[in-house]
């Protein structure tokens, strides 16, 4: 496996064709109708919470912190938590932003932002598994017909997406990686059903995906559809690293065959 | 779990052995308190929410208690699980005969 740099991703070219790419995702979801819109890095605790958040994914939160008595050294022996987290995905931002509201009309919204995640140390590799990434989702909240007429619609231009910046591969059903043993039965369940799908490259890392929510983020955050009915969501999510860094091995790829 | 713990040795028990533990033994340990409807080897498990999370480990255990081996992750999806005849398809193996 070719090892890559956060340099090699981030800088020069690369990061011309980083933005490229990006820029490639966000006209795409524009052109379905999607707003725009832009979240910050930090989100509440209590979004996170309303999500169940740190109960399914404890092990992956990451959390800013200040000094419990500024007058002593800012250090490990002197930090309290504030009721903040480092955003670990983009989508929740929409689901607080929608909170408490009847919507008039479904929503589709695209966003790109710096998510962040405890991953195991030892399997950090640039392009593959960071602890900071940025992505790029597509957010649909509304009716739940609605919802899966755009994801059916959706899904062959992400592969289309895909193909057209070199990157080979095929859907398969995914899960989340919830920390808790008593929880693989959802992530089981989340296999059989098929709520959650990834583009995988030939080496099974996925650079892609499709979640489907169901009324799961409505509930919690009680976004209600224009018929009363508690709205469903998905997104479609890009992981940019990844996406840029394999593009970019796919073209020396191209250059070292010629 | 509640199934015997050898392997099924033809597909006919593999099949009645997991409709016995679906419809027999899995509505003991539902947390729900809900009985469920008796199924046969045809009806669809999952489409009208049957099955919930925790019954799916319950079902993966007694796969595995009847092959006597463990089901990858890969393997769990729904094609798999749909029903009892598509459970059976995918993980009975023919027990080769000792000598």
């Amino acid at each position: 496996m070719t090892t890559l740099t956060h340099q090699q991703i981030r800088s020069g070219e690369a990061l011309e064709r980083f933005e490229s790419l990006d820029e490639g995702l966000r006209a795409w979801a524009i052109s379905h109708g999607a707003e725009e819109y832009h979240f910050p890095v930090l989100i509440a605790g209590g979004a996170l919470r309303l999500a169940e958040y740190p109960d399914a994914f404890p092990h992956l939160l990451m959390a800013p912190c200040v000094a419990a008595d500024p007058e002593k050294t800012f250090a490990g022996h002197n930090v309290e938590l504030c009721d903040w987290f480092l955003s670990p995905a983009v989508c929740y931002h929409s689901y607080a932003a929608f909170a408490g509201r009847a919507l008039e009309t479904n929503q589709m919204l695209t966003a790109r932002g710096c998510c962040f995640r405890h991953e195991d140390p030892t399997a950090l590799a640039p392009g593959r598994r960071q602890i900071e990434f940025e992505m790029r989702e597509v957010i649909l909240i509304g009716e739940p017909e609605w919802i899966e007429e755009r994801l059916a619609a959706l899904q062959p231009d992400v592969t289309a997406l895909a193909v057209e910046a070199g990157l080979q591969g095929d859907w398969q059903p995914a899960n989340d990686p919830f920390f808790l043993p008593r929880a693989r039965g959802k992530a089981h369940m989340q296999r059989l059903l098929g709520t959650k799908i990834e583009y995988c490259l030939d080496d099974g890392l996925a650079v892609a995906s499709i979640n489907r929510h169901g009324a799961f983020f409505g509930e919690r955050f009680f976004i209600r559809n224009i018929s009363g009915g508690i709205s469903h969501s998905a997104c479609i999510a890009f992981g940019l690293d990844r996406w840029a860094a394999h593009h970019f091995l796919a073209t020396l790829n191209h250059a070292s065959s010629l | 779990m509640l199934l015997e713990s050898a392997p099924a040795a033809s597909r006919a028990e593999f099949q009645d052995r997991l409709l016995h533990f679906i419809n027999e033994e899995l509505p003991k340990l539902d947390r729900r308190g809900q009985s469920l409807p008796r199924i046969d080897a045809a009806t669809p498990l999952f489409a009208s929410g049957l099955l919930d999370s925790l019954s799916i480990l319950h079902l993966i255990a007694a796969v595995e208690t009847l092959t006597g081996e463990p089901v990858p992750d890969r393997l769990v999806v729904m094609k798999h699980f749909q029903t009892v005849n598509a459970m059976t398809e995918a993980f009975h193996r023919p027990t080769a005969s000792k000598p």
